[in-house]
């Protein structure tokens, strides 16, 4: 295919200037971002300013870990946004009936990694559209949250568990450590072991990776039970952020997270994600808010803007497919 | 278009620092809206920009800017770090929960900033915040349950259609509601629905309702215009219109109801009212004078036929 390009870009030929693109070139764009939101708010590159665009990116980017391995695998996870509202009601109850506060925590995410397997098994077992699966999965997991906690919002019995939210070490929040570790763990699972090879084959072709003897089914349910326990984490950052167990929050949470990986090179064909184009992604998002708040741009402009900015990835990704 | 918004933007900005420079003030004034989408919130924003635009124009402030909250806690708490950052030096704010934003308040607390909190309380309100301006809710229910008291003094069969359950002004207008209606033995309920202040979720419960109970129903009692306007269009289009609907809001729909005749009253919580109180308070707090009272209560009022005229605009 590359034969016929004899035409260079950058002094690249035209299938190595793509493969730069998808790798760089949202890099390239988030750089644009700083430098003009730099220029044109005097209050952006402040270090308070710089450390709240990360603690606010934290809990959707925690999301967006998760979801990437759901995406690449070829799925999708409509139910994070609900997994937040059952982790935050959770978190509020074991307090309530425990006060420890690891327990509680360990509590939401094994909840939300439950759920996850559920929705990983029903897909997985009985070859269910993700979409429709999780779709519904949600009002389920939703529904819980009302139940266990009645329909109300409460204060948390264990105060000190806000610390999670609004605590540092040094000048760095934890929320921010939380996304980093994540991060971190899903980039050496997604790019350096047997399993995420398995995700990029099953994503890329499930075919031939069913021939070539990947184990597709627990491949799969793994994705899920993964988002499942980034959603967990999320809860807690949310939760300790509002300080209250809060069963109808999250509501839409889960486009800010599929956007993130979109924007960040994620096909949704499968096959094709990283993680640092992820956490890039989910930064630009960040920034979009953050900037436009500073500049006092309405919040209907920000809303516009991410959407632009989801389809324009998303032309780069059908593009660059179409080529190959 | 963006380009042309944000030349408009600067302009703005570059005008706003030249007008100020006069004045002296240092006071950035931060709106921490609930949302900027329903039609309530709408109507409270705008009188919001008039009053504090008054305010940058007689020099009491330096500036202000709208933070949109989208309904999320969440999104209110990251906001508040963005004017903060801004420079933001007061705060007024619109909870999209009681538990939820409370540590917007806190935070305000925490860095010194002073806060005056609109329309719901945060659990925090009370001990942290410089002043409240809102409405009791319990009133409008008891508002609303007297004028049904007064359509059908004969009494019978009433529902109630709720709001997002646990939130205070779902909780209070049902107070409200059941204070004047429980005592009556002439008023019996067939049951509170959860219709989470959505006009079609309300529709299909009085669906199932008139289904079930026919003619014994004689009212349906609504917390929010929304729902109420959207049931009586529904029970008038089955030939119910003796049915007695009522809400709280007073938004331009169902007041141009009330003044065609086709929804019978409405319970006006006066928004506007509210936040231009809470932004009048300003002046006095940032001169560190002593409010008469830290909780200021602006009264709900019944439009009718009668008086519509007074407040469709």
């Amino acid at each position: 295919m590359s034969d016929k390009n004899g035409k260079n870009i950058l002094g690249m030929n035209q299938n190595d200037f793509n493969m730069f693109t998808r790798r760089y070139g949202i890099v390239f764009i988030m750089i644009a971002m700083f430098v003009l939101l730099s220029v044109t708010s005097p209050n952006f590159l402040k270090l308070n300013n710089i450390t709240n665009v990360f603690s606010t990116v934290a809990l959707n980017g925690v999301l967006a870990m998760g979801m990437v391995f759901v995406i690449t695998a070829g799925g999708i996870d409509l139910s994070i946004g609900s997994m937040l509202a059952l982790a935050s009601t959770t978190i509020g109850i074991t307090l309530k009936y425990n006060g420890n506060i690891l327990m509680a925590s360990l509590v939401s995410i094994i909840i939300c990694a439950i759920f996850g397997l559920l929705n990983g098994l029903l897909i997985a077992k009985f070859n269910m559209f993700p979409f429709v699966v999780t779709l519904a999965s949600q009002l389920v997991i939703r529904g819980l949250g009302y139940v266990i906690s009645g329909g109300y919002s409460f204060a948390l019995a264990n105060p000190s568990f806000s610390r999670i939210g609004l605590g540092k070490i040094g000048i760095i929040p934890y929320p921010i450590l939380i996304l980093l570790s994540v991060t971190i763990i899903a980039y050496i699972l997604l790019h350096w072991t047997k399993f995420g090879r398995y995700v990029y084959a099953v994503g890329g072709n499930i075919n031939a990776a069913t021939a070539s003897g990947v184990d597709v089914f627990w491949t799969r349910v793994g994705t899920f039970v993964i988002s499942g326990i980034c959603a967990g984490i999320a809860g807690i950052i949310m939760t300790a952020r509002i300080n209250a167990a809060q069963p109808n929050i999250g509501v839409g949470y889960e486009t800010d997270a599929i956007a993130a990986c979109v924007i960040g090179g994620t096909s949704f064909a499968g096959g094709i994600s990283t993680i640092p184009g992820t956490l890039v992604g989910i930064i630009i998002i960040g920034l979009i808010y953050n900037g436009m708040n500073l500049l006092g741009i309405s919040s209907y402009w920000q809303m516009i803007s991410k959407g632009l900015l989801i389809i324009g990835a998303v032309m780069i990704d059908t593009l660059i497919n179409k080529r190959r | 278009m963006k380009k042309a918004l944000l030349l408009v933007l600067l302009f703005a900005l570059l005008l706003g620092s030249v007008m100020t420079v006069s004045a002296e003030s240092d006071i950035v004034v931060a709106y921490l809206a609930k949302n900027t989408v329903d039609a309530f919130h709408a109507t409270l924003n705008g009188a919001a920009k008039e009053a504090l635009d008054a305010l940058v124009d007689e020099g009491a402030i330096k500036s202000w800017q709208l933070y949109d909250g989208l309904t999320d806690p969440i999104t209110q708490v990251n906001l508040i770090e963005d004017a903060i950052n801004n420079g933001a030096n007061f705060v007024v704010f619109l909870p999209a929960e009681a538990e939820g934003s409370a540590p917007v308040v806190a935070r305000c607390a925490d860095a010194g900033i002073p806060i005056v909190v609109v329309n719901s309380k945060t659990n925090n309100t009370d001990e942290l915040a410089q002043a409240y301006v809102g409405s009791d809710d319990v009133e409008a229910g008891e508002i609303m349950a007297n004028y049904v008291k007064e359509m059908v003094p004969e009494g019978g069969k009433y529902a109630h259609m709720m709001g997002i359950v646990g939130n205070s002004a779902q909780m209070q207008r049902g107070e409200g509601i059941l204070n004047i209606l429980a005592e009556d033995p002439t008023w019996e309920s067939v049951g509170d629905f959860a219709a989470d202040w959505s006009a079609d979720k309300a529709v299909q419960f009085a669906t199932d309702v008139l289904t079930q109970y026919g003619d014994d129903i004689k009212a349906i009692i609504c917390d929010n215009d929304d729902m109420s306007s959207a049931v009586q269009a529904y029970v008038n289009s089955v030939d119910r219109s003796d049915i007695v609907c009522i809400g709280v809001d007073g938004n331009t729909g169902p007041l141009t109801m009330v003044k065609q005749g086709a929804l019978g009253a409405t319970v006006l919580q006066d928004g506007a009212a509210q936040v231009k109180t809470a932004i009048a308070l300003i002046p006095d707090i940032i001169a560190g004078k002593e409010l008469e009272e830290k909780d200021v209560m602006v009264p709900f009022t019944l439009v009718t036929i009668d008086n519509v005229d007074e407040y469709l605009k």
